[in-house]
């Protein structure tokens, strides 16, 4: 079984994508082999208040079980508690995602405290986006900085109970971050450079390391391919096992 | 999955220090993959952005070895600084590629393609029928002095009409660089630059045609499956990628 734990749907301005309608980002993912993917609204990532692009996903997916919504979160939005109770009755999945970057705060920012604390309560992970592009081919007029890993070291370090899924982090990255820290797991899309994932097993642990695409940013089919570096139950970890560990999904049926 | 027969237009076979284990890791990783050769373009970045007659000397004398000890799978070619003298350039042509029988020229960040210090490079890649792969990048914060744009490489390419030009990295070049040299049928675009981000494959096939497009890594900054990964998710015919893969760099080259 896969679960892709990075997969997005919805409108860029700067990239125009294959995958415009949920029934063929569906059907895309069917065809990769992919059981289950964790998809975010795209829109929510430029949105300030990013609630309605969550429930429109949540309305534009219903149909498809293999495209699981995640709901995008503001911390600065004080109305963010809410928004998890509301989330929580809406999604099946027990994730929330940010994007600090495009949102405009620092992980260490007052906002993240009582956000953490609530997460902590509900046993809700966190996923933390990185970046969405290469910093040297974003739109000149709209260039936004990744996300720096030391913050995620430091969020990680003062939350030690929070699950935290950090995605897009390059493979230099993520073995800092993963062997600076407990609770934190990387997904595979935007490591890179050759051997790449043999090479980072050599440094951190299997457990740490989740399946994602980056889809439809980057082709499904990288990421698939990287996965066929590595064997048995390495393999069957990253695909699905970490994943579902740490949302606390127990048996996940094939077809969600 | 199936692997379709590759050939890599732009591998470095060493990247830094010189080493027989990194040569073996990109063999390997070659094969698992399907890629039967791979065109060793040097260490270009060993001796900095402007390297002397003699660091250039040593980094094509590293590339001669490599594709003595393994020409079954490497094909070399001349890397050059166009700010070198001329006849060190002249010599250093005839050495590589007349000698040794390197296919193509490679060349980095020293001059800008527009310069008319390529001139001499231009003629004797002409002299010698080998295509120049040039770096070339759109970069959202700017390029280094003397990196090329696409801008540059269609003026080089509407001065040199009869020498084949390959823009590298054309993830980085992105829809304005494929634009800029649409026009000039003696530019080829390799598939390299960056993450694989979807799109900018179909993008150059619709508007450059498959024929004019080559399969190229960036080894080892870049793996084998990523890269890979842009030809198989491309929403393009087998036909085409079997061209992108394979068929269009054995014809340019002469080794079919």
């Amino acid at each position: 079984m896969i679960i892709n734990t990075n997969a997005a749907f919805g409108f860029w301005p700067f990239q125009r994508f294959s995958q415009d309608t949920p029934g063929k980002m569906s059907a895309h993912f069917k065809s990769e082999g992919i059981s289950v993917s964790l998809v975010s609204s795209v829109e929510a990532i430029l949105a300030r208040d990013p609630d309605i692009y969550n429930r429109e996903i949540v309305k534009k997916l219903k149909k498809y079980p293999n495209l699981q919504p995640v709901m995008v979160i503001n911390p600065l939005l004080a109305d963010c508690r809410e928004r998890l109770n509301d989330y929580a009755r809406l999604t099946k999945i027990n994730v929330v995602k940010i994007y600090p970057a495009y949102h405009s705060y620092a992980l260490d920012s007052e906002c993240m405290h009582p956000f953490m604390k609530e997460l902590r309560v509900r046993q809700t992970a966190l996923m933390v986006q990185a970046r969405i592009e290469d910093d040297r081919s974003q739109f000149p007029s709209m260039r936004v900085p990744s996300v720096d890993t030391s913050d995620i070291i430091r969020l990680a370090q003062k939350y030690p109970a929070n699950s935290i899924v950090c995605l897009c982090l390059s493979k230099s990255e993520a073995v800092n971050v993963l062997k600076s820290t407990e609770n934190v797991f990387a997904d595979i899309s935007y490591m890179d450079g050759l051997n790449s994932i043999p090479d980072l097993l050599m440094q951190v642990p299997s457990e740490k390391i989740v399946f994602g695409s980056h889809t439809p940013f980057l082709y499904t089919a990288s990421a698939r391919l990287k996965m066929a570096e590595i064997s048995g139950e390495e393999k069957e970890k990253i695909y699905s096992g970490n994943i579902s560990s740490i949302l606390d999904w127990g048996d996940i049926p094939e077809t969600f | 999955m199936d692997l379709i027969p590759a050939i890599d237009i732009h591998a470095h076979p060493v990247l830094g220090k010189y080493s027989e284990k990194a040569i073996e890791t990109c063999m390997r990783e070659a094969r698992n993959f399907n890629v039967l050769r791979m065109c060793a373009v040097g260490s270009v970045s060993f001796h900095g952005e402007n390297p002397g007659e003699k660091e250039v000397q040593s980094i094509n004398g590293e590339t001669i070895e490599i594709v003595k000890q393994h020409p079954e799978i490497f094909t070399g070619f001349c890397f050059l600084n166009p700010n070198n003298d001329k006849t060190f350039i002249l010599e250093e042509t005839e050495r590589c590629i007349k000698k040794e029988g390197f296919k193509g020229i490679k060349l980095w960040v020293a001059v800008k393609a527009s310069d008319r210090k390529l001139d001499i490079v231009m003629e004797q890649a002409g002299r010698y029928g080998v295509p120049v792969l040039q770096h070339t990048w759109y970069k959202a914060m700017g390029n280094r002095f003397g990196e090329s744009t696409p801008a540059d490489i269609a003026c080089l390419a509407s001065r040199f009409p009869k020498v084949n030009i390959i823009m590298a990295h054309v993830g980085g070049c992105g829809i304005r660089g494929i634009i800029d040299i649409e026009k000039f049928a003696n530019v080829y675009v390799d598939t390299s630059g960056s993450q694989p981000v979807s799109g900018i494959v179909e993008f150059a096939a619709d508007r450059l045609g498959p024929g004019r497009i080559l399969f190229g890594s960036d080894t080892p900054c870049r793996s084998f499956p990523s890269q890979l990964g842009r030809i198989y998710g491309a929403e393009i015919n087998m036909r085409a990628k079997k061209m992108i893969l394979r068929e269009n760099g054995e014809t340019l080259l002469g080794i079919k």
